[in-house]
């Protein structure tokens, strides 16, 4: 093919693009920055293009709001938490799916669904599901420890509520995880594993030295994407818990939900906005050069 | 008198509907270099993988070392395979391909240390012990992958077609090579390929196999000498053996072939032995270089064509129209196209087949 | 070759408990939502008096006052469901339009560039929350709030990084050589596309655009800043069920079980492409 693009492929493949990048959303980023350096919030009265300079004083506030850096750190927890516990399960069903048994397709079709569901639909789920008198109480924990357990408040109690996001975004991502390990595990040459077996390897040790290691940069991808996505979680602390109790779930993107929402606060969320990104950002910059030196 | 180190009895493995492997059975003994030999999808690669223990059999046994290993792993039987492709793991070193095999067992890190170098040693690879083995060349790979085998010390050392992917300049020296170190080190190899110059030059018995049977085996004289059918007789040899058809007739002092035209195949023998064949539809086969341009020749016919083949030339001759036959001559003879030209066949060295069947009728040399 | 039977056991075993948690809370919310009222805090799994009556106050949410005095739900789910449908059909056609001509441009002619392509992915990997605060402020300002038309916009801008990036991987597969031997016949730039490439790489169309429809139909966040009353789609009036509402556990999971009919036949029909979805292109199954 030329180099050059023809004037009419050039025009289409970059014109519809920009208008609606620019449009939507470039210029919202811009009104961003600008509002994080200004004072405003609608229930002042004024239009926010009439605000007050405010320096940096959002940003400085920022940084001695507890309220913000817990639900920092709370959602820094949460995905350190989630993103290892997917990965090993996920890791686990897909060494044990490994051989040939009939009904294998259905199988794996059954196991992914979780993938398909809006995630709005799943804290629903689980939400009705760990109800002092759902499953999880009525029938779970009830055969094991009795009538207390209807006593049981999930949502109530900060570590337990915790404890059910987790479960929710392992309940749906696992398959994930599980899906990318899997089709890796099974793109490697099988005579690379025949090779291993007539050496006198294990299963399991073909499996630790041979296609485990095959798939590294498959693992990266699938941590880094499934991480960064954990940590937008909203959808089930919104539905589940909405932060609580108190704020003990609250997570990042539900703080800056409120911030703007509830108390109105925008140009105090324009600068937490910014804040997230730059820290997001730098994190990335960092863990890529820290896999690159690792080659 | 060897030991037996491979039995392999009535091995049938199929495919769906394809039968891959139809009763095979054969022993290996101590020491020896086995070949598997046959056109492509014959049986042998599969054969080679029950052995191993990659594909087992829905009949038959194999036994290794006297003991029934059917039905065990491959981690269990003490063999080596040596893949097509070599399979080294790309991902690790040169040494720690080699030591890969060791590390199953309970061998001291010295020790590992110290085999892993002997090998490596051997086949030249010292250099590159700390290569990432998928960034190696093809023969290094190669290497690589022999030396992996070597080190575990296995019973049997099987190849499957190593020289197929090779470049044809160095496939000669890697023959050699290879056969070299397997009269080295003593080891019983079984070796698949579908190229009949490498098994005769390399093997010490030759079993030749078609659409998953086994036809003849032999050492490769024996093979060369005396194919028990036409197939083995026209896959053998390079050149291929001339091929006659006709109707054998025969008469008290002389044997004639009646194709399209009457050939004289010998004069003044005793024709008792051939007597049950008259009247037979056969073909004949004699190679090239079993018969010679002679003022005696029984074979009339005209050159028309020649060609060089290294130190000497092949005729071909044209007997009639429906037969004709190549013959070796010397480089500097005398002889160039339309020259009318008579052929004598060394008669012990005359193959009959039977044209239905393609078995051998009598044995060369009666 | 037999391998002794135990460790199979257990990790036949464990995969039965893994089916186990993978079907049991839908499972239960699919029981909840047939059983009536009396019967929404019993353990049984299976419903003694099966009813639709959660159902039916999904389409009458004025049944929904016996319950509870005030209630946020004013309308039938019918409305939020065609909503739904609206805004993500025709963000996936933006989307996938726009996406298939950039994800051209990008394989054949390096147009957009690669640092484009990777801006694009930003819009994705970033939370949403993060800018969520000047889009709310930008679309009113602009009069797209409680408007569909906003979400779709905002949909298309958001998920359009996964068609470039699906498609590309899609066209990429595609031998140049056909249209380079289609340009020297003569034929113009544009019809190479239209008539060369784009039957070719119609099931990367397919694909990306189910998985876009995937996306913009399970997407809350956005929903709920900029709907109020006229543009709630489906995920807000599910979470306003369950966050509004109360304890009314039949008909949460009943309108739960609604908005997931679809996004299911969707994710089974690309099954095969759903982590090629996900990872944006970069794994093949």
């Amino acid at each position: 093919m030329p180099e050059k693009p023809p004037r009419s492929v050039k025009i289409l493949a970059t014109l519809p693009l920009n208008i609606l990048l620019n449009g939507v959303l470039i210029v919202p980023f811009a009104i961003m920055i600008y509002l994080a350096f200004a004072k405003w919030s609608p229930l002042m009265g004024i239009n926010w293009w009439e605000a007050p300079f405010a320096a940096i004083s959002n940003f400085q506030r920022a940084f001695f709001d507890s309220r913000f850096i817990s639900a920092l750190s709370r959602t820094a927890l949460f995905v350190s938490i989630v993103v290892p516990l997917e990965f090993m399960l996920g890791l686990a069903i897909a060494y044990m799916l490994q051989g040939e048994f009939k009904g294998k397709k259905y199988l794996i079709a059954l196991l992914i669904y979780p993938l398909m569901l809006p995630p709005v639909v799943v804290a629903t789920v689980f939400y009705l599901f760990f109800q002092p008198y759902g499953p999880v109480n009525n029938i779970f924990l009830y055969y094991i420890i009795g009538e207390r357990a209807l006593n049981i408040y999930w949502f109530l109690d900060p570590s337990l509520a915790l404890v059910t996001i987790i479960i929710a975004d392992v309940w749906q991502w696992t398959p994930f995880m599980f899906l990318i390990l899997y089709s890796g595990l099974s793109a490697v040459p099988k005579r690379l594993v025949e090779a291993a077996e007539i050496l006198g390897a294990s299963k399991w040790r073909v499996f630790w030295t041979i296609r485990l290691p095959l798939i590294r940069p498959l693992i990266l991808i699938a941590l880094v994407l499934r991480s960064l996505e954990a940590l937008k979680v909203f959808d089930y602390v919104y539905v589940m818990t909405g932060g609580g109790p108190g704020i003990a779930t609250e997570s990042i993107s539900l703080y800056i939900y409120r911030l703007a929402i509830l108390y109105q606060d925008i140009s105090y969320a324009a600068a937490v906005s910014i804040i997230v990104l730059l820290a997001i950002m730098i994190i990335s910059r960092v863990a890529i050069y820290f896999f690159i030196e690792k080659r | 008198m060897s030991r037996v180190v491979l039995r392999v009895e009535n091995i049938v493995k199929t495919f769906g509907k394809t039968i891959a492997v139809n009763d095979v059975s054969f022993e290996v003994y101590e020491g020896e270099l086995f070949t598997l030999l046959g056109p492509s999808g014959c049986g042998k690669t599969t054969t080679l993988r029950v052995i191993a223990g990659l594909e087992y059999p829905d009949r038959g046994r194999v036994y290794i070392d006297n003991v029934d290993v059917t039905d065990l792993p491959p981690r269990d039987r003490n063999v080596c395979l040596v893949f097509q492709e070599y399979a080294v793991f790309p991902h690790m070193s040169v040494y720690d391909n080699i030591a890969f095999g060791l590390k199953s067992r309970k061998i001291s890190k010295l020790d590992i240390d110290k085999k892993v170098r002997e090998v490596a040693e051997l086949l030249d690879l010292q250099k590159l012990l700390w290569q990432k083995a998928g960034k190696i060349g093809l023969s290094e790979q190669q290497r690589t992958a022999i030396a992996r085998c070597i080190v575990v010390e296995p019973k049997l050392l099987l190849l499957d077609e190593p020289l197929t992917l090779v470049d044809a300049k160095i496939r000669e020296r890697m023959r050699r090579e290879l056969r070299k170190m397997q009269r080295d080190l003593g080891v019983t190899m079984v070796f698949v390929t579908h190229d009949q110059l490498e098994a005769l030059m390399l093997s010490d018995r030759i079993a030749i196999m078609r659409e998953g049977k086994l036809i003849q085996i032999g050492t490769p004289q024996e093979i060369y000498d005396n194919p028990v059918n036409l197939f083995v007789a026209s896959f053998i040899g390079s050149p291929t053996m001339n091929f006659l058809e006709g109707v054998l007739r025969v008469f008290e002092d002389k044997l004639i072939l009646e194709s399209d035209v009457k050939i004289d195949l010998m004069r003044g023998v005793d024709t008792r032995p051939y007597n049950l064949l008259d009247g037979k539809k056969v073909i004949i086969g004699f190679r090239p270089e079993d018969a010679f341009i002679s003022p005696e020749g029984l074979i009339k016919g005209v050159v028309q064509h020649t060609e060089i083949a290294g130190d000497r030339k092949i005729i071909h001759v044209k007997v009639s129209d429906k037969c004709s036959i190549r013959v070796f001559v010397d480089l500097y003879a005398l002889i160039g196209i339309g020259d009318v030209t008579s052929i004598q066949v060394n008669p012990l060295r005359l193959h009959i087949f039977d044209k239905e069947t393609g078995l051998k009728l009598l044995r060369a040399g009666v | 070759m037999k391998l002794s039977i135990l460790p199979k056991i257990i990790i036949a075993c464990l995969i039965v408990v893994f089916i186990l948690w993978t079907l049991t809370p839908v499972l239960w919310m699919i029981s909840l939502s047939f059983k009536p009222y009396g019967e929404w805090r019993t353990p049984h799994l299976l419903p003694q008096k099966p009813t639709l009556d959660n159902y039916r106050m999904l389409f009458t949410p004025q049944a929904l006052q016996i319950f509870i005095a005030y209630t946020a739900i004013i309308e039938p789910v019918t409305g939020p469901l065609t909503r739904s449908l609206i805004v993500s059909i025709i963000a996936t056609l933006i989307a996938v339009i726009i996406g298939f001509f950039t994800a051209y441009g990008a394989s054949r002619y390096n147009t957009p560039g690669p640092f484009t392509l990777f801006f694009t992915l930003l819009t994705r990997m970033l939370p949403p929350a993060t800018f969520l605060t000047p889009i709310m402020v930008y679309f009113t300002t602009l009069g797209l709030f409680d408007n569909i038309a906003g979400l779709i916009l905002l949909y298309s801008a958001t998920t359009i990084t996964y068609a470039i990036w699906i498609m590309k991987g899609f066209i990429d597969a595609i031998p140049v050589e056909w249209e380079e031997a289609a340009l020297m016949e003569g034929a113009k730039p544009i019809e190479v596309l239209f008539k060369v490439v784009l039957p070719i790489a119609r099931p990367g169309l397919v694909v990306s655009g189910l998985f876009i429809f995937l996306m913009a139909w399970t997407e809350l966040l956005f929903a709920l800043v900029l709907t109020n009353v006229h543009a709630v789609t489906l995920p807000v009036q599910i979470s306003k069920y369950v966050t509004a509402v109360g304890a009314l556990w039949g008909t949460q999971a009943a309108i739960a079980l609604l908005g997931s009919i679809i996004p299911v036949i969707i994710g089974y029909m690309i099954q095969k492409h759903l982590v090629t979805g996900f990872t944006f292109g970069l794994v093949r199954a």
